[in-house]
């Protein structure tokens, strides 16, 4: 049965979430796989029909009008371009290998492409594929035959991403939407990497059958990551400290079954200790003593556990799970995400020009968002976020979670720690992030001085990939500085 | 192990219950809990039979008064304490291939080689209850060795060891088109991709670790030759950071220090839970009170709980700087 869901996973059906990638990696785009969709590129907008029931890792070519599924395009192996050259023009001096041509005789005087815009629009015009335009472009090209054969790999390269592009839509996993949004808008994540997300879970412990506490001001791409790791067994709690649940729409982008969304639960810090008080445990020292009434906690938790507030959260949950990508909802959330990505912009201005260009992309793509959103009407996205049952409160006030894991970097860790820590059971792992390091040092300090948990460590992790070509292996030029750092440690009874 | 099903967690340490002792950070030692037995560390001796009814995260003392403590396992521990048959895989490696291959409950993974069970345990819990791991060794008595330790972690239900030559003879038919990701840590992974089509499902994701870039590029062209799309190598590290709490000296001006431009007598020194070095010590003579000018004696130990230094963090000097590439593939949508 898991494996049929499994398999009902790999395939966007109607109303499925996807991610769509632009060229292999040049943009992302979050979509709702629906007949009324579209998708905005240039001045153009394509339907997202053809995407309906394609498998994850289908390719769509922009064609004549429409997506076309095209198959995967492959990398194209740089010593079969070197052979083919060669055996095409085998004698003429020009075209001698290309590993012992140079760029010497390459002047940038603009003359090189004989074919004019308007003659490449006519072709465009003409319904000429892609590829056509592309390999026009190359015959007509006088510097082609000159260039290296890297160069030669770099300009098609260059040309198919103007003129023929394509799109793979993938399964918006925990990790792709963590990798999507550090191209997008990395505060809306708090700057986690897929590493660091991927650590943290690790060091939670996170699986089946656990219960995972989260503190997740990362607009719920923590919740996600565990959410989708524990596959609808187990629970995850998110827990909220202000007047209004922090947002999760990211939840929103996983495919989650009906099962699976249903144990995401939202809840109130303070109404998370007032249960605990109800059922009898005591705060003492950091650490709550369990004082054996759990049959009368049991009943008075299921009467009156139910506050205002918590009808508040039910209504807001209710809304998104009907449209979350109504119009009302996406403008709230583009907002948010457009004061993000301008305060991290202004912040670093100063010094950077990369700013700038991450700005106007993040405008396009939130033009092309914008558009394509304003095209979908309906979704089947599921309820998630719900508040606990009387029986996960008393089971996480009898037992505790098995796991805590923070994202809420504008909270000093000590003071999240301290209150959070006495709801997880002894023996349990947290881990928790910070942009900054310090104030994970003053955590660390104060849960070793109150003897609070063991194992306790500062962690960043590093991430570099890699270009691997024959004779060209390097680690990529640019890359990810910082995930932000993590606290990891594991809770001890108290003596 | 692995987390059981709400209704039947349990805190209290029971006779025959696996516990990792807790000594310090770099101190662990996995013990099956025998009543009877009796555990000798630098600590003291600690009974079992005092263990027992005890919440896992408990602190116990031994006879001479010194105390461990006793945590319940978790693949992150195991690999901290698991007996090294074979060079293994950490953490950091261990979650982001967790995380790449976004393996879940219901997952089919297969693993070669199972080495001494580091990754297969991690890969377990992420695929349980549903899912479940194949993991190869072409070693017999390794593989032996690991399925005891899978056995006494409660994952027999979840993993299947195999003696097996992937290199060689490739994954068996039975996985044909069933597995969602293939892992690999061998010598000449290139030689078992083509199996590693076959067991793969469509869309499905391959991880190779190999140390060396040379075998990086090799696999790399056997990949692309295989139709692999979204070809991507990583390097992952973790850095560890350690908080010491120092005072710094400050630098005074004339009118505040009697005449001349000297850095103020030196300070205090005290990393919470490091010992103090050699060339610090001697600076822990006295600590200079910024707001009176006048020099506190703190001499007295007990000062260090007195006088709060600065707290800082720093890298600590020595650490891992490589474990291994790791290349991520998708296996082609035909």
């Amino acid at each position: 049965m898991e494996e049929q869901q499994l398999q009902h996973e790999e395939i966007a059906r109607l109303g499925s979430s996807v991610l769509i990638d632009f060229n292999n990696g040049d943009r992302f785009v979050f979509a709702r796989v629906l007949p009324s969709a579209s998708l905005k590129v240039g001045n153009s907008m394509w339907s997202l029909a053809p995407l309906i029931d394609a498998p994850y890792g289908s390719a769509f070519e922009l064609q004549r009008g429409s997506l076309v599924r095209i198959p995967p395009p492959l990398p194209q192996e740089p010593m079969e371009a070197q052979t083919c050259q060669q055996d095409a023009c085998p004698n003429s001096e020009q075209c001698s290998a290309p590993h012992t041509r140079d760029n010497r005789n390459l002047i940038d005087n603009n003359t090189a492409q004989k074919l004019s815009a308007q003659d490449i629009e006519r072709m465009r015009e003409d319904c000429a594929s892609g590829k056509e335009i592309v390999d026009a472009l190359i015959a007509n090209s006088t510097t082609f035959q000159g260039k290296t054969a890297y160069s030669q790999e770099k300009y098609k390269k260059k040309k198919q991403k103007k003129y023929a592009p394509f799109i793979v839509i993938r399964r918006p996993s925990a990790r792709r939407i963590c990798e999507a949004y550090g191209v997008k808008c990395p505060p809306k994540i708090g700057y986690l990497r897929m590493d660091t997300i991927a650590l943290m879970l690790s060091l939670a412990n996170v699986g089946a059958h656990a219960e995972v506490l989260v503190m997740d001001l990362v607009s719920g791409i923590l919740t996600a990551a565990v959410a989708e790791r524990i596959g609808g067994f187990g629970s995850v709690c998110t827990v909220y400290c202000t007047d209004k649940p922090s947002p999760l729409d990211i939840v929103g982008l996983l495919n989650l079954t009906p099962s699976m969304a249903g144990r995401v639960f939202r809840v109130s810090v303070w109404e998370l200790t007032s249960l605990l008080e109800r059922h009898g445990y005591v705060r003492e020292n950091h650490e709550l003593v369990h004082l054996k009434k759990e049959s009368e906690g049991d009943t008075a938790v299921s009467g009156d556990g139910n506050g205002n507030l918590n009808v508040e959260i039910e209504a807001i949950n209710f809304d998104r799970a009907n449209k979350p990508l109504n119009d009302n909802h996406t403008d709230t959330h583009l907002q948010s995400d457009l004061d993000a990505c301008t305060s991290f912009i202004q912040a670093s201005a100063e010094n950077s020009e990369s700013c700038e260009s991450t700005h106007r992309n993040d405008e396009k793509e939130r033009e092309a968002q914008e558009s394509m959103v304003a095209r979908s009407k309906e979704s089947n996205s599921v309820h998630y976020g719900r508040k606990p049952d009387p029986e996960d409160l008393s089971r996480w006030a009898k037992h505790g979670f098995t796991g805590l894991l923070v994202s809420a970097s504008d909270y000093q860790p000590w003071s999240v720690i301290e209150k959070l820590l006495p709801f997880l059971s002894p023996s349990a792992a947290f881990a928790i992030h910070h942009r900054y390091l310090q104030p994970l040092a003053e955590c660390m300090h104060e849960l070793q001085r109150n003897r609070m948990a063991v194992a306790l460590e500062i962690v960043e992790p590093w991430l570099r990939e890699y270009q691997v070509l024959p004779s060209r292996t390097h680690p990529c030029m640019q890359m990810n500085a910082t995930g932000g750092y993590i606290l990891t440690g594991i809770k001890i009874s108290s003596p | 192990m692995l987390a059981r099903p709400a209704g039947q967690r349990r805190e209290a340490i029971e006779e025959g219950d696996l516990v990792i002792v807790y000594e310090s950070h770099d101190r662990m030692k996995a013990v099956t809990v025998q009543s009877g037995q009796e555990l000798n560390n630098r600590y003291g001796v600690f009974r079992h039979a005092d263990w027992i009814g005890k919440p896992f995260g408990c602190k116990v003392t031994g006879k001479s008064g010194g105390f461990v403590h006793l945590l319940a396992p978790s693949p992150e521990l195991w690999t901290c304490v698991l007996s090294h048959r074979t060079q293994i895989l950490y953490i950091a490696d261990i979650s982001f291939i967790i995380s790449y291959l976004e393996l879940r409950p219901g997952c089919i993974v297969a693993e070669s080689g199972t080495g001494s069970g580091s990754l297969t345990t991690s890969l377990a819990r992420s695929v349980a209850p549903s899912g479940h791991v194949f993991t190869f060794d072409f070693h017999g008595q390794r593989a032996d060795s690991a399925r005891q330790d899978f056995i006494k972690n409660g994952l027999d239900g979840i993993v299947t060891v195999e003696v097996r030559d992937i290199q060689g003879l490739g994954f068996p038919d039975k996985l044909n088109g069933k597995v969602d990701a293939v892992f690999l840590d061998l010598p000449q992974p290139w030689l078992a991709i083509p199996s590693a089509v076959n067991a793969l499902r469509s869309n499905g994701a391959l991880c190779s670790f190999s140390p060396c870039i040379e075998q990086v590029q090799r696999s790399c062209e056997t990949l692309q030759k295989y139709k692999f799309t979204e070809i991507r190598t990583f390097e992952v590290l973790m850095r560890r950071y350690e908080v010491r709490e120092e005072l710094l000296k400050l630098l005074q001006s004339e009118e505040t220090n009697n005449g001349t431009w000297e850095p103020i007598k030196e300070l205090f020194s005290s990393p919470p839970h490091k010992k103090l070095c050699s060339g610090m010590m001697k600076d822990v003579h006295s600590v200079a009170n910024e707001c009176t000018g006048s020099v506190l004696d703190t001499r007295d130990k007990d000062m260090s709980s007195r006088v709060p230094g600065l707290l800082m963090a720093k890298p600590l000097l020595e650490t891992r700087g490589h474990t291994g590439y790791l290349t991520f593939a998708l296996s082609y949508i035909g």
